[in-house]
């Protein structure tokens, strides 16, 4: 009896241990390509995968699996997780959900209580959870970093992290870095001051914090004119990357608040639009790389920074690249921030250049004014948050741009509390319709391979697999299927709505799944791999009637009969 | 439209200036408005392209209130200059749900080299969804054909004093400035 109840308890651990995400697991998620496991994949931003199923000879037979319905409207901006058959998300106002990745059935759903008076700038959105042991963490628009159980979606911890009365407020998916979990603020058309956080998986405490805008006598403080710092914006928005191997955690920040009027904020505005290189351990600045001082045109560095390893001027380097808001394509060295290469991807004229210390030469007959100027890239940028993949066997990053040029205005604004703090009013160039494209950019060079045009400008991002393939949406509700090497497009289908994120894949019951967020519901397309080729009976040289072939004969014929 | 946190004083500088674009009272048209309807249901034919209250084309916007959102000024540069202002449609960047353009003009150049126009009610990367110019649901894949352009013109040519005189504008414009949304609006069958 003993012996049975300690095989039983021994099953249940093995049970247990197997939905378990460890920091191991995490560090190892590119050996897991049946998951998904933070918000880019894997530590180094990649959004790719080494599942092929999908591939150019196969995409055109992609067939829905499942649709999930969220239940909310607004923009959806989520990555799934997905761990050992479960997909966990979040939608609009903070919802949260489990849901059977086979089937799309919910298992759980969470809706978070928020407050009335909310500020965000963009939409009530999430960009998804992070996971680590049996705990799903999510950032919410109150500015609250939770804890939920995984199995039942309950409430475990619930720290307050800052005011949102004051518009601090969250919609980045966290990472899990050991046992921590690391968040950055958003707000940075309301003047907040931005930092990134640390949290104890465990327990919720606070482990450390990193000020964007640096206060008075820290380093970066004198980058500010008066006490324009107190408002300073640089938020921290999207969900950085890390490398092991240094311990360092990067994560970009955003525009300095106000947004399009620098007046009264003279000076670099460190650390706005930056990629922050920070301890893991302490949150202490390693370094860091500013790719817009002083931004007058709301050039969030808040894109994804892809970590890669390659041969760069004869020697073996750690390198980070970043196809940058402000339109240029930037190659870092990540050891030390030390800037290496930078090239416009798309129409760029805030500035002519950048120098050889990797500062943009800015196009000074550009200034905003209170009579409007036109600039390229508009105020989204070239491109955005919506995550770029990178294809470590094409060595290229695809990356989704847009055309638009914004004509700006620019005056100055007094400062409110929970108000917003832009100081301008900009609107797209009125006679060039902006449109899209997914660029395919060699991610030494810069240098454009191909482009697939897209009729609006983008919002979703993209996913490359080992396939050879690149998935897309774009935001005229088309999931896109393109040829990695090519960009020819392999497969498309229109899912009704808008699409504001990228694609993750996974492997369930030996079949490759790719899901993606479009309106309010989550899509899954599968390959029919139970159907088998028709191939026509091979025909003997002599074939010759037999009693048994008139018996059939006759049977099929009442069969017809019995369905008129 | 997202709610906003303006204070009440920015809130009447807004309404102020908003007011500032209407001229404080709407000038009197001297034309014939009996002679305008004709005009447009008859002689030149507006009504072609232009419905009011439930009676004419379908390639144009609906008329049958547009006196009371649009300006004596807009109308006639509506007539004379059709390009001057087009709608924007999808080109607002705060248009993320993608609603179709509006009266946007396209031509599309068929495989077999045939150009058809008309309004594009919708589009996408793939696709493109016509109401031609004879009035007339056509769709088509952007991979099926050779070019699809769009004109940033109106489909509807300037009407230049060669084609409607200026005695004949003023009574366009006096019958257009009838149309308030209600179908007793507008002068009888007539008078």
């Amino acid at each position: 009896m003993k012996k049975i109840l300690l095989l039983g308890l021994l099953l249940a651990a093995s049970a247990n241990s197997q939905s378990q995400v460890t920091y191991e697991r995490l560090l190892g998620a590119s050996r897991e390509p049946q998951n998904w496991l933070t918000y880019s994949g894997r530590y180094s931003g990649w959004r790719y995968s080494t599942l092929n199923q999908i591939n150019p000879s196969s995409a055109s037979r992609l067939t829905m699996q499942w649709t999930f319905q969220v239940g909310d409207l607004g923009q959806f901006e989520t990555t799934p997780l997905v761990v050992d058959g479960v997909l966990y998300g979040t939608g609009q106002n903070d919802r949260a959900f489990a849901i059977d990745a086979r089937t799309g059935r919910a298992i759980w759903r969470y809706q978070r209580n928020l407050p009335e008076k909310l500020q965000p700038c963009c939409g009530m959105v999430n960009r998804g959870l992070a996971i680590l042991g049996e705990r799903l963490f999510m950032a919410t628009l109150d500015a609250h970093v939770i804890a939920l159980d995984t199995k039942t979606g309950n409430l475990l911890w619930d720290v307050t992290s800052a005011d949102y009365r004051k518009a601090y407020t969250f919609t980045v998916a966290p990472l899990a870095v050991k046992n921590e979990l690391i968040v950055g603020i958003s707000g940075g058309e309301y003047g907040v001051r931005g930092f990134i956080d640390a949290y104890d998986a465990a327990t919720g405490r606070r482990l450390w914090r990193f000020e964007t805008v640096p206060g008075p006598g820290q380093p970066g403080h004198e980058t500010w004119e008066r006490d324009s710092w107190k408002t300073g914006g640089a938020p921290a928005w999207i969900t950085g990357t890390y490398d092991p191997d240094l311990n360092l955690v990067y994560w970009p920040t955003g525009n300095p608040s106000p947004s399009n009027y620098g007046g009264e904020r003279g000076g670099d505005n460190l650390y706005s639009n930056c990629m922050l290189a920070l301890d893991a351990d302490t949150g202490k600045l390693k370094w860091y790389f500013q790719f817009t001082p002083h931004d007058l045109y709301d050039y969030d560095a808040t894109q994804i920074p892809i970590l890669i390893d390659a041969e760069w001027e004869g020697r073996a380097r750690k390198l980070l690249i970043q196809a940058n808001r402000n339109g240029f394509f930037y190659v870092l060295d990540r050891t030390d921030g030390k800037f290496l290469f930078a090239k416009a991807f798309g129409n760029v004229t805030w500035a002519t250049g950048i120098d050889r210390d990797g500062k943009p030469v800015v196009n000074t007959s550009l200034k905003t004014s209170p009579y409007g100027t036109r600039v390229c890239p508009g105020a989204l940028g070239l491109t955005n948050w919506y995550s770029p993949s990178y294809n470590p066997e094409t060595g290229l990053l695809y990356v989704a741009t847009s055309t638009e040029c914004d004509v700006f205005t620019s005056s100055p604004q007094p400062y409110r509390a929970g108000h917003d703090f832009l100081g301008s009013v900009y609107v797209p160039d009125p006679v060039e319709r902006p449109t899209g494209a997914l660029k395919a950019i060699d991610a030494l060079t810069g240098t454009e391979k191909w482009s697939f045009p897209y009729f609006s400008n983008p919002n979703g991002g993209a996913l490359s697999t080992s396939g050879g393939v690149v998935f897309a949406g774009d935001s005229d509700g088309n999931f896109i299927v393109l040829e990695g090497k090519t960009g020819r497009d392999l497969w498309h289908v229109q899912l009704g709505a808008a699409i504001y994120s990228a694609a993750i894949t996974f492997e369930l019951d030996s079949k490759q799944y790719v899901v993606i967020p479009a309106g309010s519901a989550l899509f899954a397309f599968t390959l029919p791999l139970n159907v088998t080729p028709i191939h026509a009976p091979h025909a003997p040289s002599d074939p010759s009637p037999t009693p048994r072939a008139e018996l059939i004969f006759k049977h099929l014929q009442s069969c017809q009969g019995s369905k008129k | 439209m997202p709610a906003n946190g303006f204070e009440d004083s920015e809130i009447w500088s807004i309404i102020a200036y908003l007011r500032s674009l209407v001229p404080p009272k709407r000038p009197i048209v001297s034309g014939d408005p009996g002679k305008g309807k004709k005009i447009f249901f008859e002689s030149v034919g507006c009504s072609n392209c232009h419905m009011v209250n439930g009676r004419g084309g379908l390639l144009g916007p609906d008329l049958s209130r547009v006196a009371a959102s649009r300006s004596l000024s807009y109308l006639i540069d509506s007539i004379r200059q059709p390009d001057k202002d087009l709608s924007s449609g999808m080109t607002d960047p705060n248009n993320h749900y993608g609603l179709p353009l509006v009266y946007d003009a396209v031509t599309v150049v068929t495989a077999a080299g045939e150009r058809i126009t008309g309004v594009a009610r919708n589009e996408d990367t793939f696709s493109v969804q016509l109401l031609t110019s004879d009035q007339n649901l056509q769709f088509f894949l952007k991979k099926d054909v050779k070019e699809v352009i769009h004109e940033r013109k109106s489909l509807m040519p300037p009407y230049s004093e060669d084609v409607l005189s200026a005695r004949q504008l003023q009574d366009l414009i006096a019958y257009l400035e009838t149309l308030r949304g209600s179908e007793d609006n507008g002068p009888k069958e007539g008078r």
